[in-house]
């Protein structure tokens, strides 16, 4: 059985072979410094959020977010702005660099795949072996009920090589992934 | 073979009575019925593996120097009969005892016999069926080591497909071409100076397409390779 | 997309002589199977994976009705619409009804073959709909006016210069010259679309009849796009892509994309279970399944090429076949190409219109190889073979083997044949392969006259 620190090592190199970039934060502090180094280049009204409760609490969040885009009268015109896109992340599988996303807890589908830059916080003892310790889990009543209407699987960023296959980044999706692994207990 | 590399066949005869063994040629033999197979015509392809059972009923062992005849015996004339368990049974028999002759002489213990000598560069094309159906590729090799002042030169993609398909090559003679010019290419960048193979339709492919580009590279059974300079 | 499957040997012998399509393809498709192999090495299992997820398939078209209706209530219990299209019209008038009773106007679409398969984006089309392929490469063929080449790769027959020419052309933006810029016209443009549509319609990788869940894999995030921002979303499937569920899923996604591109795990893969439920912030409203039929029941009940429909779609047989790599996948003349299209093309659309693909083939096997349900491809195109000489044999050619089998029967006389055929070598030169030579005496010659024995 791999403890949560080895398989943390073997997430960070198979999203390091996915040309993502992986951080550690050991506190709050370290968490807020890293979120700034990358929210820098955008005003709050260029960066959404996932609505997971652990997030919304977040300093930084409180302090350098936008107030978020209404979706359901179609305004999704607002999310053209949107460069960075803040999520939290469910379930995360060592051995293929994967982040799972649950509509349920999300809350917003969109938050992951609209934005040029994905940030995704990876909270304390979410990280299984492979998608076989996966689906069983997903299969539990609870954890099936907050899954909601969609279990997103994410593999590093968005990506195409449909032009002469040359690998371009950011087909439709983020072109960039961040995931900042959190080594302090959170809400999430 | 028989029309255009009997010499082939004669230098299989003569590497078996070198191994000690003794060999008998069923003249009435033929064809064992491959090409009509694969063009879909089963019904003459059954008649004439009926023939090739009976005619063969008899053999202790049969070595054949075509990985692709061999495929033919070995597995598909069990598709050849579906519906007649009799010929099935003769079809299974016979199956048991057929071998392509790389596989024979390393199924049988006979590789440490060879003593052959072609002191040449020489690179070898796994041909589709001998590799992918009957699944040699190590046995040529271990046989062309023990040939004296052999330098094998592996070309790249060595079990990439020539291009000749049996009947292909006259149905479809373009695509033919182009795909045996690829096989050509790899086999040019190796710069042997004999390309080696099991399978006379690959090796008339692969003549063809050499001579047409003008490269001087020999093509040579491995049959003939084994009984090179091989003492009596 | 009109049919073309009676000229593959005009069209082949064309594309030989294109001397840019093969290089695209060559480099196209070495890639493709190199990284498959590297990938697969590194998969221990592999090969077992291979042969479990053939066993999957084959047991799930033994009970395909039941796992069909299994879906269809699991499905249903999520709130998702499910159809039973029985052929691509039934499918189109569907959607089309939707979309008339919504009153839609723009339409966006992921990666579908088997919308390819119906021609649902001409029908929508005629009928006043905007439709916008989504996938890059498939949008680049959109604009171009052309079919797929490639199973993965729509557009990899087309070089950088051209695509930079069409959007220019197509959508007033310069011409640009990277293929980064060339990727953000289209990322751009798209978006707009996204926001418009009221439809989005997919494809389905797979779905799962224990939990009624629609399985989409895709690298780019179209379909996620397509799945979520427009209020309707309408998968179409066909119906042999329903596994039983996520024990067996984990199979496959194990193996498809490293079949298909050679990576651990395509960049997303999106489970969806239903309409977006209330406290969620986004997602659609209606989900729609409709379960494609359009001959498959008929290839279910053959018993010899029934493995046909155990396809993936992943197009690793594409990659290593010898053929395909020098004709490319405009010449099958259908939605389908390379050594599955060789199969299931004249069995979709019959065997004696497209009686020239499964004829198309070495056997080589290299298919049957890289196969990731282990669909013994070379075989299966034999029994078409066979089955085209029963029912159509040309009359040339039957009498050809007739006489040659006749022949056979007569050893002396082969002997003579053999005579005369070096006597034509000799005279018509030209029409036989060159460098050849024909040695004085065959073997079985020589054999009666020198006695070894």
């Amino acid at each position: 059985m791999k403890s949560q620190t080895d398989l943390l090592k073997q997430l960070e190199q198979e999203l390091l072979y996915l040309q993502a970039k992986t951080y550690r934060a050991h506190s709050p502090g370290e968490l807020e410094g890293l979120l700034d180094a990358l929210g820098a280049p955008y005003a709050p009204e260029k960066i959404a959020v996932e609505d997971r409760p652990f997030l919304r609490d977040l300093n930084w969040v409180r302090s350098r977010t936008g107030p978020g885009v209404n979706h359901r009268d179609n305004h999704w015109e607002a999310v053209r702005s949107i460069a960075l896109g803040l999520t939290g992340v469910d379930y995360a599988l060592a051995d293929t660099g994967t982040l799972i996303l649950f509509a349920g807890t999300s809350k917003g589908r969109w938050v992951s795949l609209a934005p040029r830059i994905h940030v995704a916080l990876l909270p304390l003892g979410r990280i299984l072996p492979s998608m076989d310790e996966f689906f069983p889990l997903l299969a539990t009543p609870d954890i099936l009920a907050s899954s909601g209407s969609a279990v997103t699987f994410i593999t590093g960023a968005s990506r195409t090589a449909d032009i002469e296959l040359n690998l371009v980044m950011g087909a439709h999706g983020p072109k960039e992934l961040h995931v900042i692994t959190l080594l302090f207990p959170t809400g999430g | 073979m028989d029309a255009l590399y009997p010499q082939t066949a004669r230098d299989l005869v003569s590497l078996l009575k070198k191994l000690g063994f003794r060999v008998d040629f069923p003249l009435e033999q033929t064809c064992c019925g491959q090409p009509a197979f694969n063009q879909g015509f089963f019904s003459q392809a059954r008649t004439l593996a009926k023939r090739f059972l009976i005619i063969f009923d008899q053999a202790e062992l049969i070595l054949c120097p075509s990985g692709s005849c061999t495929a033919m015996v070995k597995k598909h004339y069990l598709d050849l009969f579906p519906q007649d368990p009799e010929w099935l049974a003769k079809a299974r028999k016979t199956a048991g005892k057929i071998f392509e002759v790389t596989q024979f002489l390393h199924q049988f213990g006979l590789t440490e016999k060879i003593q052959s000598s072609f002191p040449f560069r020489v690179t070898y094309h796994d041909a589709c069926h001998s590799n992918r159906i009957l699944g040699i590729f190590q046995e040529p090799r271990d046989l062309l080591a023990r040939t004296r002042g052999l330098q094998l030169i592996e070309m790249e993609f060595s079990d990439k497909c020539c291009g000749f398909g049996g009947l292909f090559f006259k149905k479809f003679p373009q695509i033919s071409k182009a795909i045996g010019m690829d096989k050509v290419e790899a086999i040019k960048k190796t710069e042997a100076q004999w390309v080696v193979s099991n399978e006379p339709g690959c090796l008339m492919q692969i003549q063809s397409r050499l001579f047409e580009r003008k490269i001087p590279i020999g093509i040579k059974h491995i049959v003939e390779i084994l009984n090179a300079s091989f003492p009596e | 997309m009109k049919i073309e499957t009676e000229h593959f040997k005009q069209k082949a012998d064309q594309a030989v002589q294109d001397a840019a399509m093969q290089g695209a393809l060559a480099r196209a498709t070495q890639r493709f199977s190199l990284s498959r192999a590297r990938v697969f090495q590194d998969l221990p299992e592999g090969e077992d994976l291979r042969t479990e997820a053939h066993g999957i398939k084959a047991e799930v078209m033994d009970h395909l009705e039941v796992y069909l209706e299994q879906l269809k209530t699991s499905a249903e219990a999520l709130g998702v619409k499910v159809f039973r299209a029985q052929d691509g019209q039934a499918a189109s008038r569907y959607i089309q009804d939707l979309i008339r009773v919504k009153q839609i106007k723009t339409v966006v679409k992921s990666k579908s073959m088997t919308t390819e398969e119906i021609d649902l984006n001409q029908d929508l089309g005629r009928a006043g709909t905007e439709v916008w392929e989504t996938d890059l490469g498939e949008f680049i063929i959109q604009l171009a006016e052309e079919p797929p080449s490639h199973i993965i790769g729509p557009a990899i027959h087309k070089s950088q210069e051209e695509i930079a020419r069409l959007f220019a052309d197509r959508l007033g933006v310069p011409v640009y010259e990277t293929p980064e810029e060339l990727t953000m016209v289209a990322r751009e443009f798209l978006r707009e679309k996204y926001f418009q549509a009221g439809l989005g319609i997919s494809g389905a990788n797979f779905a799962l009849a224990q939990t009624g869940t629609l399985v989409i894999l895709e690298n780019e995030g179209n379909a996620r796009f397509c799945t979520t921002f427009p209020r309707i979303h309408v998968a179409v499937m066909g119906i042999e892509k329903v596994i039983p569920g996520s024990e067996e899923l984990a199979v496959f996604l194990k193996l498809l994309a490293r079949s298909a591109t050679g990576q651990k795990s395509s960049t997303y893969v999106s489970l969806i279970r239903g309409p977006s439920r209330s406290a969620e912030g986004d997602g659609p409203e209606e989900v729609h399944l409709i379960l494609l039929d359009n001959g498959r029941s008929r290839i279910l009940r053959d018993p010899i090429l029934r493995p046909s429909l155990y396809c993936l779609r992943c197009g690793a047989c594409l990659n290593v076949c010898p053929v395909y790599q020098k004709v490319g996948g405009h010449t099958y003349g259908w939605a389908y190409s390379g050594p599955i299209g060789a199969l299931i093309v004249p069995q979709y659309l019959g065997l004696l219109r497209a009686r020239d693909l499964p004829m198309a083939s070495t056997l080589c096997g290299a298919c049957a190889q890289v196969c990731p349900v282990r669909i013994p491809i070379p075989d299966l195109l034999l029994e078409l073979r066979r089955r085209i000489q029963e029912q159509g044999a040309a009359w040339g050619e039957k009498s050809i083997i007739r006489f040659w089998a006749a022949l056979q029967k007569h050893p002396r006389w082969v002997q003579t044949f053999f005579w005369f055929i070096k006597k034509m070598a000799g005279l018509f030169p030209k029409r036989f392969p060159p460098g050849l030579t024909f040695p004085e005496k065959s073997f079985h010659q020589w054999w009666q006259d020198e006695k070894p024995d």
